[in-house]
């Protein structure tokens, strides 16, 4: 019996196309997602267990799609058919009817996902030859994967959708089951920290322990097993199903058979109950009221047309917002958004709270609304066109001479009005969050500008689905394709797979995130350009779809090929446009380019050049049209020993270059591909010999482009490291291609290994530093801040101009402008400045306190400041890559490490920390000590300032407060030391930015623990010294040395032991 | 006047299965009423009618224009009340009605008002405006049904099997609502109820899969059989017999006996006795290409 009911229901199944379409699309996902989806980690295999455990875990829920699709069509189908009462009366028994239904299901998704299995194992297989980042093939990675993530996903999805189903006898109920199971594998991703989603501060390790037991999908549980696991590890161990991994997979599936069961057991044949008490028939009346008269109509016109479109609207809007499911689309928004903005304010436990801004909440509805929209486009854009159809009104509605454009459009607009309510809820959200946490100044401006930012792209989304419908004319298989090509252009998946060509993400250009101080400077004109790219394309989708509305042949008059030929017409052009102006460059393009580089001019690296030793220059900001000029000024001295007759200058293809030249030199050779101009000089340099140079750049943020995270010329709060794109004498060893395997890859020698530490110094020693002069003018309302002491500051032409000069510096040197209020105190004769944004005031008090005690602790224990001015200037968050970065007598800090509640939430003193850790670079890392870039080098800028960091915290907060620091900093380490490596401090990398703060913070407590704060103060003052410029750097051995001079010989192995462990 | 004339219409569906073979026929004010079985392809030819599909060959042409190259021509001046139909969920008779009333083309909202309340009270759902149709009884939604096939100003009205679900005295009164607004236009009425075709019609059809057996009127079909039919009562284990004797155009059980009646032009003696001839033998007769 049993048998027989599944082999009926293959028999529905087989002599389906759609059914057979599904299957072989998961076949063909597989092998596209087997050669194309390279997710690297670093040192890790692409066909890793690892890997494999990732990325199938990932898709584990792709099962949805087959699931929801059979369920909906054969769970309910007696009920459509109306064949309940037929089947309820014959001898099928409940527990045969039940199992046979749900195995059914359960193995359509096995079967699709062993496809999809299958499929990507032919795409490694495929793709193994080619790279070395393969290993041995091994079946039993796979398998192991699919039992012990997959499988129980599968099931644990099967029993939901299929109880829901049953419980429900409602269709709608079905896809939002679905839904709400991606939704929630969603929110618990952003909980359970996955690697996938970038998060914003580091789990602690009893969180990890709890998400890995609750992640329904088990994602967590792997990645507790895997966080301290070695490259080599991951390379080859498989998953063991114990501790969390093994409670976790056994609890959700004791868990889906309990419901399962519980859902038979409630399960009986009865006639579904959704048919009410129909409505009792009353008595004619017998006095006539109205009188029927016919009325002539008139169904054609504009008039007509518009009351036709409203009038479908309204229907459609009638019943689709009364109805459960759009009332569980508004509870699931309500939901994800409140945890979402939620988890924003709280900002996890290494920072305090977030001030509920404007901002804030509008970037939280950036992040999580879109997605929320996509779906409900789909599931909307899918039953809007069949609703009449499903429900059998058609035969009456279609008699009517209503215009099928009238139809498409009124469906169109049903999408929008569901995206507007949409928005419009999650806006009041967010102000009532913003009243909730006292925040209640509100920017009406931005929450509404989301109507556009949101609402545009989802309205075009929502377009192309109708018209797939329309075009496709089949509800599943339509409904898919719209699936994968939201898929494609909308999810990283898409971008995994090679979607990323902005022509590529259909009105997918969505801004990512307001700033608090530059709102979202040029991104709205990026966003305009290509959504109406965007609405070309929905466009001819539309025209398309309308056309084939009626006629199952396309009969295409001459009037509407104008309509397409010209809709196309803009499309190619508006695409062209875009293409051009952005100008993607490929990775692959790329490091051709950086292979290219290197061969062609390496052999430049190691001829004698002259040293930058004079920078002047004139820097114009436009802040209104997102530009800059500058013109400078080298002053360039030999101080090699050897003649100089030629000299090679690299510039950055990011900039414009109007000229360089010098009156000493003559251009032999200008390569424009790789911004590389040859010099000889007129006369040999000799050693000492100076010759000077001009040049002149322009640069102007191209919308389409998008802008450098360091060079970001924007309306206000502008921040440009603009030594980066200032001219650099000789080659360029940060063009070089660093990744080892593609250098391999590419039949290319290893790069030169980085200085050892015991490496001896040159001698004399070029510190190559410089003196830096700089006039910066900006628009009148802003100020500009540089490096150095400001020393002359006015107004012409209606602009303003700020001089800064600083003497012997490092050659790295930055400018911010902006709108600034400046706060002002002074420690002694130094004066503090802080230049922020107006509205971030709320900590500046706290900073200058910290600033003060910060200058107290380091002047008393390593030395003079070495300015007149401290200065601290906010910048915008269109910089990104740092919380604050330290140059000489100016710390620049990110608005978003600024404005923060230090009042609420279980988070740190940051501003505390970073008061302490940036003006301590002031003596670590910048004009005092500078250290030879070599190994180690990184903990005597880093660490040091770690620990200097750490001090003050303590002398602030107490021995707890420090060791709770300590406690977090050993977590952040252990969770990224898997990727990072677990070099030892005195010879790590300077760029191995785990080891030298993370590990350094955790290991300096330790040495605080062993010899004592002020054993440790009294050598790094000797080695400061020592070893400040102009004396010959240190390295770590030399910090090492004097650390030993104030430590105990018993204790020598562990001092040791804390920088060579 | 309306006319409407069909000239060899075919339609075959993908099953193979032929819906209309070669049917002509041409038509003018009046009611019109369909007779065949279930199967025969009345609704086929009626959707056809209305434009919800295409025929293969033939054409149909309404007030001289070609309405298969034009069917909006046809949906402007037409009611049609299908077989069966549904309606969407969570929304009241008078927002329906409202919306196919604006999708018929009365663009004024006022006049629109008044001919649905009309309309409403006619078909007894007035108290029930406000309700959702999707809770209506079978009979509540056919009479709905029936409310928006007479929106607007129809020319030409087509229902399918209108009155099947509805009460013997429902059944009355859309009768008696039908002839009264038929006057001046078509109405083309499917049915197997040989009863209101004969009571409401001028001229009638009679098809049987996909063909069209008769066309006429009525009274005339009636007349021309009159006389040729007998009756007699036999015993159930009879019939065999009597089947292979005579052309049988109806059994009918009365008390446990069987009644049978024939057809035929002269006296068939054995105990028949001549008896009225009405339209249902008219029916079986040509169902059976007995004449």
């Amino acid at each position: 019996m049993l048998s027989h009911l599944i082999l009926f229901e293959w028999k529905f199944y087989s002599s389906k196309i759609s059914f057979y379409v599904i299957l072989l699309s998961f076949l063909g996902l597989g092998i596209w997602v087997g050669t194309s989806a390279q997710i690297s980690f670093p040192n890790i295999l692409y066909n890793s267990p690892y890997v494999i455990n990732f990325l199938l875990g990932l898709f584990s829920l792709a099962c949805l799609f087959p699931i929801v699709i059979i369920a909906a069509q054969s769970l309910l189908r007696e009920k459509d058919s109306q064949f309940e009462h037929i089947l309820y009366s014959t001898p099928i028994t409940i527990k045969n009817y039940f199992v046979s239904r749900f195995l059914f299901v359960f193995g359509v998704a096995i079967v699709t996902f062993l496809l999809f299995i299958f499929g990507y194992m032919i795409g490694h297989l495929i793709e193994m030859e080619n790279s070395e980042k393969w290993g041995a093939f091994h079946l039993i990675y796979y398998l192991n994967s699919f039992l012990v993530i997959v499988l129980p996903n599968i099931f644990l999805c099967t029993v939901i959708v299929c109880s829901t189903a049953w419980l429900s006898k409602n269709k709608m109920l079905i896809y939002l089951s679905g839904l709400g199971i991606y939704v929630v594998y969603m929110v618990v991703s952003i909980f359970s920290n996955s690697p996938m989603l970038a998060s914003a501060s580091p789990v602690s390790d009893s969180a990890m322990k709890l998400s890995a037991k609750l992640d329904p999908f088990g994602m967590a549980a792997f990645f507790e097993q895997t966080q301290y696991w070695t490259a080599l590890e991951k390379n080859t161990l498989i998953l063991v199903l114990s501790g969390n991994l093994l409670i976790n997979r056994i609890a959700y599936t004791t868990l889906a058979f309990a419901f399962l069961y519980a859902t038979y057991k409630h399960f009986q044949f009865k006639i579904s109950k959704k048919q009410k008490k129909k409505i009792e028939d009353t008595d004619k009346s017998t006095n006539e009221r109205y009188a029927y008269r016919r009325i002539t109509t008139k169904s054609s016109g504009k008039k007509y047309f518009i009351s036709t479109v409203l009038s479908f609207l309204r229907i459609d809007l009638k019943s689709t917002l009364k109805s459960v499911p759009f009332i569980l689309l508004i509870a699931i928004t309500l939901f994800v958004l409140g945890m979402e903005m939620y988890g924003a304010i709280e900002s996890g436990i290494r920072l305090p709270q977030y001030f509920a801004t404007t901002t804030l909440m509008a970037n939280t509805i950036l992040a999580t609304i879109p997605f929320l929209l996509l779906l409900a486009m789909l599931f909307y854009g899918s039953e809007l066109v069949w609703k009449i159809e499903n429900s059998n009104f058609s035969a009456i509605e279609n008699s009517t001479p209503f215009s099928n454009i009238a139809l498409f459009i009124s469906k169109f607009m049903v999408l929008i009005s569901i995206a507007m309510i949409l928005i419009l809820f999650a806006i009041t959200i967010g102000i009532l969050f913003q009243v909730l946490f006292q925040y209640p100044a509100i920017d009406w401006g931005t929450y509404l500008s989301l109507f556009y930012f949101i609402g545009l792209p989802a309205s075009f989304c929502g377009l192309v689905i109708i018209a797939f419908q329309y075009i496709i004319r089949n509800k599943y298989v339509a409904l898919s394709v719209s699936s994968i090509f939201l898929c494609l252009t909308h999810t990283s998946l898409g971008k995994i797979i090679g979607f990323k060509h902005p022509l590529l993400r259909f009105a997918n250009t969505i801004p990512d995130a307001f700033s608090d101080i530059n709102g979202l400077g040029y991104l709205p004109t990026r966003f305009s350009i290509t959504m109406l790219y965007s609405s070309f394309f929905a466009l001819l989708v539309s025209v398309l779809a309308i056309h084939l509305m009626n006629k199952k042949v396309l009969k295409i008059k001459s009037k509407s090929a104008v309509v397409l030929i010209s809709t196309f017409m803009a499309f190619l052009l508006s695409g062209i446009y875009i293409m051009t102006e952005s100008e993607v460059i490929s990775p692959k393009n790329q490091m051709n380019w950086q292979q290219q580089y290197e061969e062609k001019y390496k052999s430049y690296k190691n001829n004698p050049k002259p040293t930058v030793t004079d920078v002047k220059a004139n820097i114009a900001l436009f802040p209104e049209n997102n530009s800059y000029k500058v013109q400078g000024k080298y002053i360039l001295v030999n101080k090699s020993q050897s003649e100089i007759s030629e000299i090679l200058i690299s510039t950055s293809n990011e900039i414009n270059w109007s000229f360089i030249t010098s009156s000493q030199l003559t251009l032999v050779r200008k390569d424009e591909e790789f911004g590389q101009y040859l010099f000889k000089t007129k006369e040999k340099m000799l050693p000492n010999d100076s010759i000077s140079i001009d040049f002149d750049f322009e640069y102007r943020i191209n919308p389409l482009k998008g802008h450098q995270s360091f060079n970001a010329m924007v309306d206000n709060g502008s921040f440009i490291r603009i030594s980066n794109y200032f001219p650099f004498i000789g080659y360029n060893i940060n063009n070089e291609i660093e990744d080892k395997l593609e250098r391999k890859k590419r039949g290319m020698p290893l790069q030169e290994a980085l200085t050892k530490v015991e490496a001896p110094l040159e001698n004399p020693y070029n510190y190559e530093f410089i003196n830096f002069d700089a006039i910066i003018s900006t628009s009148a309302d802003q100020t500009a801040v540089s490096t150095g002491e400001l020393v002359k500051k006015y107004s012409k032409n209606n602009r303003r101009y700020f001089q800064y000069k600083a003497k012997d510096i490092p050659f790295r040197f930055a400018v911010s402008s902006a709108r600034y209020t400046i706060q002002k105190s002074n420690y002694n004769d130094i004066s503090i400045e802080i230049l922020h944004e107006p509205k971030h005031n709320q900590n500046i008090s706290h900073l200058i306190n910290s600033i003060k005690k910060t200058m107290q602790y380091c002047e008393t224990n390593f030395g003079k400041y070495p300015y007149k001015t401290i200065r601290f200037a906010e910048i915008s968050s269109f910089t990104k890559g740092f919380a604050a970065t330290a140059y000489p007598a100016t710390i620049y800090v990110n608005e978003a490490q600024f404005h923060l509640n230090l009042t609420q939430g279980e988070g740190q003193d940051i501003i505390n920390e970073l008061a302490g850790h940036e003006l301590s670079h002031q003596w670590w890392g910048n004009a005092l000590l500078k250290p030879d870039y070599r190994e180690g080098s990184g903990v005597l800028i880093e660490t040091l300032a770690q620990y200097t960091q750490l001090m003050l915290y303590k002398n602030e907060y107490g021995i707890v407060k420090m060791q709770e620091m300590v406690e977090l900093y050993k977590e952040m380490y252990d969770s990224q030391k898997a990727f990072s490596g677990e070099e030892a401090l005195y010879n790590s990398d300077p760029n191995n930015a785990n080891v030298i703060y993370n590990k350094g913070l955790v290991k300096m407590y330790d040495l605080y623990l062993l010899i004592g704060e002020e054993n440790i103060n009294l050598a790094l003052k000797r080695l400061l010294t020592k070893h400040r410029f102009p004396l010959p750097p240190a390295t770590s051995l030399d910090l090492m040395n004097e650390l030993k001079t104030v430590t105990q010989k018993e204790n020598y192995l562990k001092l040791d032991d804390i920088f060579k462990k | 006047m309306n006319n409407l004339t069909i000239k060899n219409l075919t339609k075959t569906y993908k099953n193979d299965v032929r819906a209309l073979n070669n049917i002509s026929f041409e038509i003018e004010n009046g009611m019109f009423g369909l007779l065949g079985p279930n199967g025969a392809g009345k609704s086929s030819l009626m959707k056809t009618i209305v434009g919800l599909q295409d025929p293969d060959n033939g054409s149909i042409v309404f007030n001289n224009e070609d309405i298969i190259k034009n069917p909006t021509f046809i949906k402007k001046q037409l009611g049609y009340l299908p077989q069966d139909f549904g309606v969407y969920q969570n929304v009241s008779a008078y927002d329906l009605l409202n919306h196919l009333a604006t999708l018929k083309g009365i663009t004024d909202k006022t006049i629109r008002r008044e001919q649905i309340l009309a309309l409403l009270e006619k078909t007894n759902l007035l108290e029930h405006q406000n309700k959702a149709v999707s809770t209506f009884s079978g009979g509540m939604r056919q009479r709905f049904g029936v409310a928006q096939a007479l929106l607007g100003n129809p020319k030409i009205i087509i229902v399918d099997e209108p009155t099947a679900g509805l009460d013997p005295e429902e059944r009355n009164r859309f009768n008696n609502l039908l002839s009264e607004i038929g006057e001046n236009i078509i109405i083309i009425l499917s049915t197997h109820l040989v009863e209101d075709v004969r009571n409401l019609c001028t001229k009638m059809a009679i098809i049987n899969k996909g063909e069209l057996l008769l066309i006429g009127n009525p009274e005339d079909f009636v007349k021309g059989i009159e006389g040729k039919i007998w009756k007699k009562q036999i015993d159930k284990n009879e019939l065999y017999e009597y089947q292979n004797l005579y052309k049988i155009i109806s059994t009918q059980l009365q008390a446990g006996k069987l009644s049978i009646r024939i057809f035929t032009d002269k006296n068939p003696l054995n105990g028949f006795m001549q008896t009225q001839a009405d339209l249902e033998d008219v029916y079986f007769t040509t169902l059976q290409k007995l004449q």
